[in-house]
């Protein structure tokens, strides 16, 4: 069992690292395969090519679901209905539709963005609607939230949104009344109008309907730093506590009943199940809740069965039932992180005696899991809890022995009680509240956490050795060695380049910019993508997870070219996060908190055998904000980069005009995105770049980069790229040669789009 | 047809599994061939009260005590002795709630009784007092019944037979008092007709129990009464 479910996990995991999907009759030959395998008895093999194809024909049905490129930007007509809970944002409400009824080729499933609906957005609304769509489409980036994955491993074919014109029209109000996802909805309207204003409404959300879009950033940033964060996904952990809450009681009353023929444990262990899926239900099924559900089933029914278990023959088979239910869960973090923590606490309290009080074995438990979850987390996130211990000793009883049971109860008497519902609820947020202090207490504490870079598989892979011999029974000598084996996970950063050298790479924040410069001990950071009205930006988002991948803890200097917010956006979000040495920008005002310079031409300095020099703006005014906008050059011995921002014509002509042939670079940053306000044939001329690097996001409102700016370049021959099409650039400017890089070539898997699409 | 692919599936997923020492379990059983081999058998011995003999014998025979006072009840089997492993397993379901002992306790009497012993038309486990059922929430006897029912395709008499005294636990007393202590503890409430059963415990010490239980089951009309137990002290 447990040598399949490794054989089938790699042959799903070799699927997901792949660039293209082998052709759908590659896979008839691998079923052909597969069988001659299993009549040679070459089991692991056999198990291994069945992982391989069916992960491989369940990402081809997934990747036919998507829209094609054809209808990409038409408008369509769609009938079908909402699922899920839409989420209401400041402008705009973004929900799930399930199509029924559209022209050929349309998904199945959209998500959809609706600015400004008329109505209240309800699950299980039945509507039709006019709309715009796009392919799953997601900025790219070494470190960051890969949303195209998510597109992909959600199923959605396409998103978009919702045109006023020709107007929506609602078929029937609420067709979903008795489905689960209408009574989700119902609980949640439910709680809106209970906890109305509460701090902890967020949270009660997301511990009772799995509804985690209230948590407010605080929260969040609090939960992650105390290592807390997996208490607010509802998955083994609650799902577990319910059962055993429910297994306990059946089995002491179902024994006072006298009815012999069916025994106490069976129908515990069943009503335990049901429950558990009942409160999986609640939270609408949830990845994670399937997943617990099918481990806790394979645990009953051991009880039922009265079936001796070996705990990793489970946890196998539990595994394997996951991935044979949907391969795609490989990919995201909790499935690593949840399946680690059981086998951890298999591993650590299997074969040993049990001579601890409860206490001290929780506390190992959590000091346990802490230990050998941390490589992975570093891996996923780059940032490891130091308290997290500490924190999940005190968090996980209160919010799953208090908390969770006290808010299921609630929840399930709002329909009829709600007077006690009410009281419920606010017991279980005044126990929040506590909870919440002292986790922001911890959080204070020196060294409550670190940001590391993230580690190499090989790094990974030594950890998880040392981990195994580090929590491997007592008496095994030398345990102690296994601590050193997880040296190199905090030791080991990212190739830093060699003096004289460059990296630049251009993030891929959407419609915006931003680029980092790295030289052998600096780094340098131009602009910092949007910020948006959700209250997210560019620099959380894509800047500071990038930055933390790379290993880099504090910038040297910060240019904020310019005010606009597709530049300025990411700043303060970046600036509180990182100490920056040196901060230039054209708008000191935007920035008075943090003491900018303005930046004007003549600033220079080297780092590293490097030349920075300011360009612009000069000391005689330009008309538009734009056209002010800082411009850097950066020289090295093996070449140049010139980093333009938003300047347009105007801005243009001044620099031809000031510095003429000084201008020359390898590579150019499109000027404002390649509109066409910009790249003037002089311009072109004077720098005379070879490649141009333009940041656009993808079908972006403003049509950048614009056509005929395109042929200009074209007519020059002048090769160009996009950070639309090529997720993050990276320019490398190296004694070995100078090269560039496009994200989404080199790393993209068969789920992203192909660069240049 | 259908159980028997129950039992394959089932077999694949949670494969059996030594209790003992976790080896793979032989022939569908928690136990493995090493530690099956090492369990003490419990024969030769008195085919009435299952007392261990000291040497073998040629043919059934019955000891002593059987031929100075005659027992209620008319056979014995018990295919263990009452030591290490087997000890071990009963008192972990007795006292820990082991269920999967259950199990494998109910398999190995199986596989021991299938040739052995006569088969009866009902299996009758030895009932336990409301109060003590309540308080353990399981009864031993009753869930090595469920298994052993099945596996030998005999219907289990679940609630035919009631504990009508709450009789105080055995263990401190002498066999003299555990007769006394036993005294019309139980009742027979209904009674399926029925020439030959078989009462089904974990463990026989003295008999007492089975013995008080089989005077209150021929008194409803049955006309043979066997003992299966797993193991004899």
């Amino acid at each position: 069992m447990i040598a399949a479910t490794v054989s089938f996990t790699l042959g799903v995991l070799l699927v997901q690292q792949l660039w293209a999907l082998p052709a759908p009759q590659w896979l008839g030959v691998g079923i052909w395969l597969t069988g001659f395998c299993l009549w040679l008895r070459y089991r692991p093999v056999a198990f291994f090519l069945a992982g391989l194809i069916w992960a491989a024909a369940f990402a081809h049905g997934q990747l036919n679901a998507r829209l094609p490129a054809y209808l990409e930007g038409k408008t369509i007509t769609v009938s079908g209905h909402i699922i899920g809970l839409p989420i209401a944002e400041e402008q705009r409400v973004r929900f799930d539709f399930a199509v029924q009824s559209g022209s050929k080729g349309v998904p199945s499933r959209l998500r959809l963005n609706w600015y400004y609906p008329k109505q209240i957005l309800k699950t299980g609304q039945h509507w039709t609607l006019a709309v715009k769509l796009k392919r799953p489409h997601g900025s790219l980036n070494p470190g960051c939230f890969d949303y195209e994955r998510w597109l992909f491993s959600e199923g959605i074919g396409a998103t978009g949104y919702v045109r006023n014109k020709p107007a929506p029209v609602l078929l029937v109000q609420n067709s979903a009344s008795w489905t689960i996802s209408g009574w989700r909805q119902a609980l949640s309207d439910a709680l809106d109008k209970v906890m109305a204003g509460s701090p902890q409404r967020g949270v009660i959300k997301a511990l009772t309907i799995g509804e985690r879009h209230q948590l407010t950033a605080v929260q969040w940033t609090v939960f992650r730093q105390t290592g807390t964060v997996h208490l607010m996904a509802i998955s083994g952990l609650h799902i577990g506590l319910i059962a055993g809450l429910v297994y306990f009681p059946t089995f002491r009353l179902w024994s006072r009943s006298g009815i012999l023929r069916y025994a106490p444990q069976t129908i515990a262990a069943l009503s335990a199940l049901f429950a558990a899926s009942l409160y999986a239900a609640m939270a609408g099924f949830s990845i994670p809740t399937q997943r617990a559900l099918i481990m806790l089933a394979v645990l009953l029914l051991a009880r039922i069965r009265q079936r001796n278990m070996r705990p990793f023959n489970a946890l196998a088979l539990a595994l394997l039932a996951v991935l044979v239910h949907d391969p795609l869960a490989l990919l995201s973090p909790g499935f690593w992180l949840s399946f680690l923590a059981v086998a951890v606490i298999a591993y650590a309290f299997s074969a040993r005696l049990a001579s601890e009080t409860r206490w001290l074995a929780a506390a190992r438990i959590h000091g346990v899991t802490a230990l050998a979850l941390a490589p992975l987390l570093v891996f996923f996130f780059q940032q490891v809890s130091l308290i997290a211990p500490l924190a999940n000793l005190v968090a996980v009883p209160v919010v799953s022995l208090l908390v969770v049971p006290i808010a299921l109860t609630a929840v399930l008497l709002l329909g009829f009680a709600p007077t006690s519902a009410a009281q419920l609820l606010t017991l279980a947020e005044a126990i929040l509240q506590a909870l919440d202090k002292f986790l922001l207490e911890l959080a204070a504490l020196p060294n409550a956490y670190l940001h590391l870079s993230s580690p190499s598989i090989a790094a990974l892979l030594l950890a998880g050795l040392g981990l195994l011999l580090l929590l491997a029974p007592r008496g095994i000598p030398a345990r102690g060695l296994g601590a050193v084996m997880l040296a190199p996970l905090i030791f080991t950063g990212m190739t830093k380049p060699l003096p004289g050298e460059v990296v630049l790479t251009l993030l891929d924040v959407g419609q915006g910019l931003s680029a980092v410069v790295q030289t052998a001990h600096h780094t340098l950071v131009f602009d910092t993508g949007a910020r948006f009205n959700s209250g997210v930006d560019m620099g959380q988002m894509v800047l500071l997870p990038f930055l933390r991948h790379q290993g880099i803890g504090a910038l040297d200097s910060l240019i904020v070219s310019h005010g606009d917010n597709d530049h300025s956006g990411g700043a303060a979000s970046l600036l509180q996060a990182m100490p920056v040495t040196f901060l230039y920008t054209s708008v000191p005002k935007q920035l008075s908190p943090y003491a900018a310079t303005v930046c004007s031409a003549g600033q220079t300095w080297v780092w590293d055998k490097v030349r920075f020099s300011m360009l612009a703006p000069g000391s005689q005014r330009l008309d538009s904000e734009n056209d002010s906008s800082c411009v850097l050059k950066i020289e090295s011995s093996f070449g140049s980069i010139l980093l333009p921002a938003d300047i347009e014509r105007q801005g243009e002509t001044w620099l031809v005009k000031t510095y003429g042939e000084q201008l020359r670079a390898d590579i150019l940053l499109a000027p404002h995105h390649g509109s066409k306000t910009s790249s003037i044939h002089a311009f072109l001329q004077a720098v005379k770049p070879a490649m141009i690097l333009i940041p656009v996001g993808y079908k972006n409102r403003f049509g950048f980069p614009h056509q005929t700016v395109l042929q200009r370049y074209e007519a020059q021959h002048i090769n160009w790229l996009s950070s639309a099409g090529q997720g993050a650039i990276t320019v490398h400017l190296a004694k070995t040669g100078n090269t560039v890089e496009s994200y989404r070539n080199k790393h993209g898997r068969y789920w992203h789009m192909k660069p240049g699409q | 047809m259908m159980n028997n692919w129950l039992g394959i599936i089932q077999d694949y997923l949670l494969p059996p599994t030594c209790i003992l020492c976790a080896n793979p379990g032989e022939g569908g059983m928690d136990i493995c061939r090493a530690c099956k081999d090492q369990l003490g058998k419990n024969t030769p011995c008195c085919y009435r009260c299952g007392a261990l003999f000291v040497q073998h014998t040629p043919r059934p025979l019955l000891c002593g005590a059987c031929q100075k006072s005659p027992i209620s009840f008319d056979e014995t089997h018990a295919p263990f002795i009452y030591q290490g492993a087997i000890r071990y397993l009963i008192s972990g379901l007795k006292f820990r709630a082991e269920f999967k002992n259950a199990r494998l306790l109910a398999m190995l009497m199986a596989e021991h009784l299938a040739t052995l012993a006569e088969h009866p038309e009902f299996l009758v486990p030895v009932p336990l007092h409301p109060s003590r059922y309540r308080e353990r929430g399981f009864n031993q006897a009753l869930e090595i019944a469920r298994t052993l029912g099945r596996e030998m395709g005999i219907p289990v008499h679940f609630d035919g037979c009631i504990r009508q005294r709450n009789t105080p636990h055995q263990i401190d007393l002498a066999s003299k008092q555990r007769r006394k202590n036993m005294k019309n503890a139980f009742a027979v409430r209904h009674f399926p007709n029925a020439g030959h059963v078989a009462i089904i415990d974990d463990v026989m010490t003295t008999g007492a129990t089975a013995s008080e239980l089989a005077m209150a089951m021929k008194r409803a009309g049955a006309a043979r009464v066997d003992v299966w137990v797993c193991a004899r002290a």
